[in-house]
């Protein structure tokens, strides 16, 4: 008789542990519920959330955004040739104006850097020391941010949700997905998402109310040796924000010096190298 | 002046003029190159994004960009020992004892096409021609980015300076 009541309560206060307000890791499969069918009278939910559902909601809010500030800030681990572990901090305050506006400041201890996108180009300006560079962008966020990644070697955290369809490049080649459950983030009730594709194992933290904002994510690369990780925590969202009318415009500053990408499109450097 | 040929031959001639930590290193390689790709018995880093990068990027175009790069930084850590080329801009050394040492530089008789991600410390800069260079005690560098750092180049000194 007591074994039983033992068992139950452990059950709870592991529950309790996690902070779940929902059945934990409820995934596709059935979850593993047949150890406990009848101890719990659980006020479990009506329905349970279908992960694809909580995703597509949101990548629909996010398209709905005509214009966004939102700060990131990532922590990404490195795995050294001793294996030891580091973790790297970078914090970006990134904001869109759609179709074709993006500016992103890069912050750190040296003055940090910012990248402007005002349609037609994009420049990098490094305030130290005070150089910067400018190319001929795509007509849109989404080609802009994968001509940065492909030609220029410029990355840009959280590009996924940046994206006109963020849901489109979350999903390609799913493993399986699971809605884990609802807890807080940062004081935040949020829905967790867990993801698996061959390559990576991903989370998403997903706001839950009506502004289903991302509010974490966090992958894991499996296709790299040790299987690091990276965290990006996602606040300070402002969903109005008032940008001045040349916020996306690159002005260089007084005695601020225009250098080059050394990795220039192919195309600029052709029309150099004819002499 | 460039071809991406040549790019590709100035950063595998790279010498590092830098004797620095480790971690210097390897901030660079996330901040410009984080997208997954480890494995050349460097610094592992997971990819940047979970799509891997833009939404219309394919993954051919990947591995290849990160092929090239990283044979190329092969190349420096064969050429250089100390095997710090690239200091990242997102971080300041030294704190917290993680850091194995000050920057030093060692500046002597450095090939033209080198690319450092520091210069020494007796730099002037002159503007020739409209572009910017640095002058480093004789020797000539011209910045330029490097995904989104900044490094120099060695250059041949502008024409009509005298040494």
């Amino acid at each position: 008789m007591k074994i039983p009541l033992l068992l139950s309560a452990m059950f709870f206060s592991t529950v309790a542990l996690f902070g779940y307000a929902g059945p934990l890791a409820a995934t596709e499969q059935p979850a593993a519920s047949n150890a406990q069918p009848a101890a719990a009278d659980s006020p479990a939910p009506a329905t349970q959330p279908e992960p694809m559902a909580v995703l597509k909601q949101m990548a629909t809010y996010l398209r709905s955004l005509e214009r966004f500030k939102v700060r990131v800030e990532k922590t990404t681990e490195l795995i050294l040739p001793t294996d030891q572990r580091l973790h790297q901090d970078q914090t970006v305050e990134i904001a869109i104006q759609k179709p074709d506006r993006l500016r992103a400041d890069f912050q750190n201890l040296s003055g940090g850097r910012q990248l402007f996108y005002d349609g037609k180009t994009f420049t990098l300006y490094t305030p130290e020391p005070n150089v910067y560079a400018s190319a001929a962008a795509a007509p849109t966020i989404d080609e802009t941010l994968a001509l940065l990644e492909d030609q220029y070697g410029i990355s840009m955290p959280i590009a996924d949700l940046l994206l006109a369809d963020p849901q489109s490049s979350l999903v390609q080649n799913l493993e399986s997905k699971t809605y884990v459950g609802q807890i807080l983030v940062r004081g935040v009730a949020c829905h967790h998402l867990a993801f698996q594709t061959p390559e990576a194992d991903w989370e998403i933290w997903i706001e839950d109310g009506p502004k289903p904002l991302p509010r974490r994510l966090l992958l894991t690369d499996k296709s790299v040796e040790g299987s690091p990780q990276w965290t990006s925590e996602l606040s300070d969202w402002d969903l109005a924000p008032q940008f001045p009318t040349d916020f996306f415009t690159f002005t260089p500053p007084q005695d601020a010096q225009k250098i080059k990408f050394l990795e220039a499109v192919p195309a600029a450097q052709s029309t150099k190298t004819a002499k | 002046m460039h071809s991406s040929l040549s790019t590709y031959l100035k950063r595998a001639m790279t010498v590092a003029l830098i004797v620095g930590p480790m971690l210097a290193l390897v901030s660079a390689d996330v901040d410009a190159r984080g997208r997954g790709g480890g494995g050349h018995g460097g610094v592992r880093a997971p990819r940047a994004n979970i799509g891997g990068g833009g939404h219309h990027m394919n993954a051919n175009r990947n591995v290849n960009r990160n092929v090239n790069r990283d044979m190329n930084r092969n190349v420096n850590r064969n050429v250089n020992v100390n095997r710090n080329v690239n200091v990242d801009v997102d971080r300041r050394w030294g704190y917290g004892g993680v850091g194995v040492g000050a920057a030093v530089a060692v500046g002597t008789a450095v090939a033209v096409g080198a690319i450092v991600s520091t210069l020494p410390s007796n730099c002037t800069t002159i503007v020739a021609d409209g572009v910017s260079y640095r002058n480093c005690g004789g020797t000539f560098y011209v910045p330029s980015y490097d995904g989104p750092n900044v490094v120099y180049e060695v250059v041949n000194p502008p024409s009509g300076w005298n040494q």
